[in-house]
């Protein structure tokens, strides 16, 4: 989701599109965070999410795992 | 020919063992096992490349020429290299193929799958002088992966699962025409060429695959 929005999404707009309540989403970001998948940016009154390169790399090679999973039907 | 068999099997192993290196869990363990079915396919791919080899040894002889005693080295070849090659070529590409047969029709019991295990390392014995049996055997398992690789693109109508089952069909027919090599000789090149388009495609499907995982998602 954050890769459709080019690298960068609203905390906002990442709760509403992914259809989480903000506990959720607070709880999942931190942990994303903690893991350097993300980053997050305050930018005056709103806080943005990033994905990092590290964050870029788990989504390709996932990407990879569920295609892989999916030809070969297992 | 071989060579390319064995790297093909060995990358998609190396990939798939990644992929159960990521998440541990009892459900990614598909992932192990279908590692676990193409390493065993792809050694025994190794020890068939070994077949090619022979050891030459010197050896005296001793023979009677008349009066005369004459002694003399001679150049024998060995073909243990040959016989334990094919031995162990059979019988790990039956577990191998048994492996990836089990992963898709899978039997929970495990007393059924010793057996199954010890039928097949006894069948990989005794085939050594029924090499069409052989084939034939290797034919029966590919069919039915093949068939489970047809179901699967039927469902998921997936363009790289319609890859997939073409290459094994191409490998089912391989398996096919070798049976027929003491027929001509001419079957046994033939079955190889078609084995080789059969992991060439593999190969590609592969590498189309991690290909997929490079694209990023446009708006």
């Amino acid at each position: 989701m954050i890769q459709t929005k080019h690298g960068t999404i609203k905390q906002t707009h990442l709760m509403y599109k992914s259809n989480l309540s903000y506990g959720q989403l607070t709880s999942y970001l931190e942990e994303l965070v903690e893991k350097h998948f993300v980053e997050k940016m305050d930018k005056g009154s709103n806080v943005y999410v990033l994905i990092t390169d590290k964050g870029s790399e788990f989504l390709q090679k996932f990407r990879e795992m569920k295609q892989f999973e999916k030809t070969f039907g297992l | 020919m071989d060579i390319v068999g064995v790297l093909v099997l060995l990358f998609v192993g190396i990939f798939s063992w990644k992929c159960y290196k990521i998440d541990r869990k009892e459900k990614n363990k598909k992932y192990f096992y279908l590692a676990l079915a193409f390493w065993v396919l792809a050694v025994g791919f190794l020890f068939k490349i070994l077949t090619n080899f022979t050891i030459y040894y010197t050896t005296l002889k001793t023979q009677q020429v008349g009066m005369m005693m004459v002694t003399y080295t001679f150049v024998n070849e060995s073909n243990v290299l040959f016989t334990i090659g094919m031995l162990v070529y059979r019988i790990l590409t039956l577990l191998g193929l048994y492996f990836l047969y089990s992963l898709y029709y899978p039997i929970k019991d495990k007393a059924t799958i010793f057996l199954n295990v010890f039928f097949i390392v006894v069948a990989g014995y005794f085939l050594r002088s029924a090499f069409h049996i052989f084939h034939l055997t290797t034919f029966l398992f590919f069919l039915f992966i093949t068939y489970y690789y047809y179901k699967n693109y039927c469902k998921t109508k997936d363009c790289l699962g319609k890859y997939l089952f073409v290459s094994f069909t191409v490998l089912t027919l391989s398996q096919l025409i070798l049976m027929l090599y003491e027929l001509h000789p001419l079957f046994y090149t033939l079955g190889e060429v078609v084995q080789l388009i059969g992991y060439l495609g593999l190969a590609v499907t592969f590498f189309m695959v991690r290909g997929y995982g490079k694209k990023t998602i446009k708006n």
